[in-house]
């Protein structure tokens, strides 16, 4: 197996996974999305609310803010320890907040909640949460644990976690008239003027989409302008894999997480197998 | 009733990006330019954005039955 980084900044990455089977790179961006552990508010205590919303609303809003999750995944105990814990020391950050407006309209913000902890912080603080208008006020305490997204979608790492099979296209404008050329190359400009100029230097070949345009209008140009000249074809063995944060983790400890998760599976399926053949069992 | 937190297909947080968009547009700027800017590329978050009716200065008028 070969990776290559096509694109990294700090809330997406785009791979290219050469020689890879389809099941693995499939498990992986599952195991991104649903079992990765984040930070978010779970429960949410209301001193006082007067404001417009309702609570849940307000609750709702506080539990889809990212928080930053990067040591939290160190200092606290695992999902499934504080779902429903009972002793629950090393599970739970509160947020507080506690605001009122007095003759002015107030819109609270993400970065007013005062975290208990300096390392879970929402990542975003210009987020507009509550909005208050004179008179009203709004005191509670937001409690944030680790959880998993196939609990909620509020503790996905990821926004998205997608592969697909690395294009390639194949052609040849020698043979074609000058006509013919020019008009297939119209046709995929309409993708990316870039690959169309590529492709017009190189005149005959194959050529590996590794840019982020959107394939379908190759497969129209091959059958319409670019009939004979131009084909696309799909390497099963090669794979994009996009991975975009909600920036409560780097997309690359995203990435290593889920494989550390992948490698603890794996092992315990093992465990499991290793136990029932040694059991004596015929099977 | 306020700018949603995340967009409600995608997950993506929008709320963050929602009082520039709103400072920008009104200033004149084209909504799409700002959206590219922005980061936003999908078009279930610039629907999001776009259509987007702030309606809570108005709600805010009126009390709350408890």
């Amino acid at each position: 197996m070969e990776i290559t980084v096509l694109e990294s900044t700090p809330t997406r990455v785009r791979l290219l996974v050469k020689d890879a089977p389809l099941a693995l790179v499939n498990a992986v961006r599952r195991l991104i999305l649903s079992e990765v552990p984040v930070m978010a508010v779970d429960e949410v205590i209301f001193l006082e609310n007067n404001t417009a919303m309702y609570d849940e609303i307000i609750a709702h809003r506080l539990g889809l803010v990212p928080l930053t999750s990067e040591r939290a995944l160190e200092k606290y105990r695992s999902p499934e320890e504080c779902a429903e814990c009972t002793d629950c020391e090393d599970c739970f950050v509160s947020l507080y907040l506690d605001i009122a407006a007095e003759d002015q309209p107030v819109i609270v913000y993400s970065g007013d909640l005062k975290s208990t902890d300096p390392d879970v912080q929402p990542v975003y603080d210009n987020m507009p949460l509550i909005y208050l208008a004179p008179g009203q006020r709004v005191s509670l305490e937001a409690r944030a644990r680790l959880g998993r997204g196939k609990e909620h979608a509020k503790w996905s790492a990821a926004t998205v976690a997608a592969h697909k099979y690395l294009p390639v296209i194949k052609f040849d404008f020698t043979k074609a008239s000058r006509e013919t050329v020019e008009e297939c190359i119209e046709c995929i400009e309409g993708a990316s003027r870039e690959i169309a100029k590529k492709l017009r230097e190189m005149k005959k070949g194959e050529y590996q989409v590794l840019e982020d345009v959107n394939t379908s209008l190759y497969h129209y140009c091959s059958r319409t302008a670019c009939k004979d000249v131009l084909e696309i074809e799909y390497r099963d063995d090669s794979f994009i894999l996009t991975i975009e944060s909600t920036g409560a983790l780097p997309p690359k400890r995203i990435l290593t997480e889920a494989l550390r998760i992948l490698e603890e599976k794996s092992r315990s399926l093992l465990e499991a197998l290793g136990a029932s053949t040694g059991g004596g069992e015929s099977s | 009733m306020m700018i949603p937190i995340r967009c409600f297909t995608c997950g993506a947080p929008l709320a963050d990006k929602w009082d520039e968009f709103k400072k920008r547009v009104e200033a004149g700027e084209n909504p799409s330019k700002v959206l590219d800017e922005l980061g936003v590329r999908r078009y279930c978050c610039r629907k999001t954005l776009i259509s987007h009716v702030e309606l809570i200065q108005e709600i805010a008028k009126l009390s709350r039955i408890s």
